[in-house]
């Protein structure tokens, strides 16, 4: 009976070794895969598109590329990220010339930076096609736009806001991380801020409070408490990022100033919805970066392809309120 | 004797421990190896990163003497500038083969298409500033500016470029490095894992082995212990570890058991010869016994046939006289003288045995007329067969020694025989002196020790002790007799024979 406990642990140990050492012999071959040669065909694609961004808002262009690489899969095309950060010194625009010097197939381009034009248009010289996404460029020469339709998606703010403060000529504010004077920077900003202002201007209202902050929530929530000890006479607020949304909501609940002073955000948070659930916020426009980013790539493969594109890519934006909570479902 | 030779196969305990130390140190070196491994690819990853660091800083300073040459060159138009605005180009192109390794060597995509985007600008740069190179040597200052301007643009682009990479490249390779450490840190758990399991597996295999040679050595030291202590039939010692010790337990073993067989062997032959001795004395003594008895009878039987015939005339010549009576008693005489003749070995029935002691009652009657009363009771089957003269004697030595003078007015023996509790019980009781217990031991002793002296006592009888022996060699037990004796009070002496009839 020991003689037999012996053999079969003698044998157990064995195939555990055997086990173990396989383990880190295929640690170890993938630590040198690391140094190995990769067959560089395995990563060569078909087409490669650079799409080139300015990163001012970290989540919403993490769900664009997340849109986007979702629009790779199972095809033979490489979408090179070009992120341009404040700070760094490859802008936009180094970045469209690295693109076009390098010979991409594709240029998928935030339309935000007007400096941008000339090269846009050398890129069409160069043959290489250009799509603008988030915000567009429509003098450029641009293939298409893919995104949201930023004057309607301010315009829609700006009315439910209206509609939701009964008095006659109310003092609104503005919450955007641009300040006024840089608006120029942003197209997306501005357009939708100008559909904002059209909106508003109907109810003959006064020119609105211009507050900038950072895209941050604390920021934002300094720039918020500042406002509302500033002007206690507010009526609403428009916040243009998700952030800000979430500042003003917070700065309003605390002070408890729900029913004098109505919000209108931007953004689909789990925060969010439960101030729309207690009505601290008005209503919320929520954009779908994923769907941008996705079809701004299927769109490119189309063109490159078939050398067609659909002319109209508005993607839709969604009045989120506290009645259309459930409908929608909790954001991703 | 010859012992059988063990032949079995076994794997020497030399060869095991040889076997466990190679098993043991080839784990362990495998052990050793690998994690030494492990750190050269750790060293190398370093190396690799920190090479590909030193190699954009080299390539952004390249970008810059081409750059500087070139200009220098459009503006003095001097050979030396020339050409090492042409070597830096080289030197460009140089590395840009070399990118082709750095492109083969990375597993990340973004990484590869980063290098790829480089290589191209760099192509583009070197063809830029060949075209620039090319249209001053030529003259077309213009169109030289031209391409310097937009060589320039490049450069600056590049470099931006560069540092972007550099920084990305940090980021890859800590991605990259991360990854290795999760994988390093994988290694060393396995490691861990492996070093427990050897040494645990190392202290069961240690302890086995251990147990597998002391325990029945430990056994066998018992065993020898108690074999020396005469304890012969010791356990077997079991062992079955495939080794010498196998062997050396097996031997022991059989030489235990042979030990063992071979007490068993001469302890029989000690009890058989035993045996046999005593038998040869018992035949000695029967035989000592019968060459006594016969020569009692033989001395009795002087001439017996002549003396019965004499007695037997005298008895005639006696009737003739009209002296009835004392031929009667001469007849009687002459019937005893003729029993007596018989052979000591046979056996006789009851009824011949009293017979015959009512004979030899006649003759003492006559002798002592009425002083001694015998009185004679059988309440037995007479056809059972009993030694010959065996009542005869007891009844003489009750004649002889029961009684000192005859004075006495009671002079009794009483002859019972019965059967009682399936023996033929015989006593022979009389009411006269007794004998002491002291004179009693002294009778047997005596007839015991001098068997074949003949004393006075003796002389006309069998002793008491021969009757014994007869009767115990007659019937094979020895608790026949008994004599109980009180001094003054009488003598009885109780036969107590087991019973045999006679075969019709």
């Amino acid at each position: 009976m020991r003689k037999r406990l012996f053999i079969l642990s003698l044998i157990l140990f064995v195939i555990i070794c055997i086990y173990l050492i396989l383990q880190v012999n295929l640690i170890l071959a993938d630590i040198a895969s690391g140094f190995a040669s990769l067959n560089p065909a395995q990563m060569k694609a078909t087409y490669r598109v650079a799409f080139i961004y300015q990163n001012n808002n970290q989540a919403f262009w993490k769900e664009v590329k997340r849109g986007a690489r979702a629009a790779t899969k199972g095809e033979s095309i490489y979408v090179n990220f070009m992120e341009s950060t404040k700070g760094q010194e490859l802008q936009l625009v180094d970045y469209l010339r690295l693109a076009i010097d390098t010979n991409y197939q594709g240029i998928i381009i935030q339309g935000d930076d007007e400096s941008s034009l000339p090269f846009i248009a050398e890129a069409w010289q160069a043959k290489i096609p250009t799509l603008t996404v988030v915000s567009d460029l429509p003098d450029s020469g641009r293939l298409a736009y893919v995104g949201t339709n930023n004057y309607y998606a301010g315009y829609v703010a700006g009315k439910i806001l209206c509609q939701s403060i009964k008095k006659e000529q109310p003092k609104l504010a503005i919450l955007s991380p641009l300040r006024r004077v840089d608006l120029k920077s942003s197209v997306a900003e501005s357009i939708k801020i100008f559909g904002f202002r059209e909106a508003i201007s109907r109810k003959e209202t006064n020119l609105p409070l211009w507050k900038k902050s950072n895209p941050t929530l604390i920021d934002s929530l300094i720039t918020v408490r500042t406002l509302l000890q500033k002007e206690p006479q507010l009526d609403g607020i428009y916040a243009t990022y998700p952030e800000g949304t979430l500042a003003v909501a917070r700065a309003i609940f605390e002070k408890n100033l729900q029913q004098q002073i109505k919000v209108l955000g931007s953004g689909d948070l789990p925060e969010i919805r439960e101030y729309l659930k207690n009505e601290t916020l008005t209503a919320s426009i929520v954009e779908y970066p994923y769907q941008i980013g996705y079809q701004a790539v299927r769109e490119m493969l189309l063109y490159l392809r078939e050398k067609r594109i659909n002319v109209s890519n508005n993607i839709d934006v969604i009045i989120l309120d506290r009645n259309r909570l459930e409908i929608t479902g909790a954001s991703k | 004797m010859i012992f059988k030779v063990f032949k079995i196969d076994y794997f020497p305990i030399r060869w095991k421990l040889i076997n466990y130390s190679l098993i043991l140190i080839a784990l362990v070196i495998f052990v050793a190896l690998y994690v030494s491994l492990g750190l050269k690819l750790t060293v190398q990853f370093y190396q690799g990163s920190l090479n590909e660091y030193q190699y954009l800083e080299t390539l952004k300073e390249n970008l810059r003497k081409v750059e500087f040459y070139t200009e220098r060159y459009l503006t003095d138009d001097s050979e030396l500038n020339l050409k090492k605005a042409q070597a830096a180009n080289v030197e460009i192109e140089k590395m840009l083969k070399r990118m082709n390794g750095y492109l083969r060597m990375t597993d990340q995509k973004e990484k590869y298409y980063s290098y790829f985007d480089l290589e191209r600008l760099l192509n583009k740069f070197r063809y830029l500033n060949l075209q620039t190179l090319e249209t001053r040597k030529k003259g077309f200052l213009e169109i030289a500016y031209d391409y310097n301007d937009r060589l320039g643009k490049m450069e600056d682009l590049i470099n931006k470029y560069l540092t972007k990479l550099i920084y990305a490249n940090a980021n890859w390779e800590n991605e990259k490095f991360y990854h290795l450490m999760k994988k390093t840190k994988r290694i060393e758990q396995f490691t861990y894992l492996l070093a427990v399991i050897i040494g645990v597996l190392s202290i069961i295999y240690c302890i086995n082995f251990a147990l597998g040679i002391t325990k029945p050595l430990e056994q066998m030291v018992f065993n020898a212990e108690q074999i020396a202590a005469g304890d012969f039939l010791v356990k077997r010692v079991a062992a079955n570890s495939r080794d010498e010790l196998e062997v050396i337990t097996q031997i022991f073993n059989r030489m235990s058991q042979r030990i063992h067989e071979m007490f068993v062997e001469i302890q029989a032959k000690a009890k058989l010869e035993d045996e046999l001795k005593e038998e040869k004395l018992h035949n000695l003594e029967i035989q000592n016994l019968l060459r006594e008895s016969e020569l009692q009878v033989l001395q009795a039987q002087i001439n017996p046939h002549f003396l019965f015939n004499t007695l037997n005339a005298i008895s005639q010549v006696a009737i003739l006289e009209d002296a009835d009576e004392t031929g009667e008693l001469i007849k009687a005489v002459a019937r005893l003288l003729r029993y007596n003749l018989r052979s000591l070995d046979a056996p006789v029935t009851l009824k011949d045995e009293i017979n015959h002691l009512k004979e030899y009652l006649y003759i003492m009657k006559v002798r002592y007329g009425n002083k001694i009363q015998c009185y004679l009771e059988v309440e037995a089957k007479e056809n059972y067969l009993i030694p010959n003269m065996t009542l005869q004697p007891l009844m003489e030595n009750a004649y002889l020694h029961g009684f000192v003078s005859f004075s006495q007015q009671k002079n009794e023996i009483y002859v019972q025989i019965k059967v009682r509790e399936a023996r033929l019980e015989i006593s022979i009781t009389d009411n006269g002196v007794g004998i002491s217990k002291t004179r009693l031991a002294e009778i047997i002793a005596r007839d015991l020790g001098n068997k074949k002296e003949s004393t006075p006592d003796n002389h006309n009888g069998l002793g008491l002790v021969n009757i014994w022996k007869r009767l115990e060699h007659f019937y094979h037990c020895d608790d026949l007799f008994e004599i109980k004796s009180e001094l003054g009070k009488g003598t009885q002496i109780i036969l107590r024979l087991p019973l045999i009839e006679e075969a019709y």
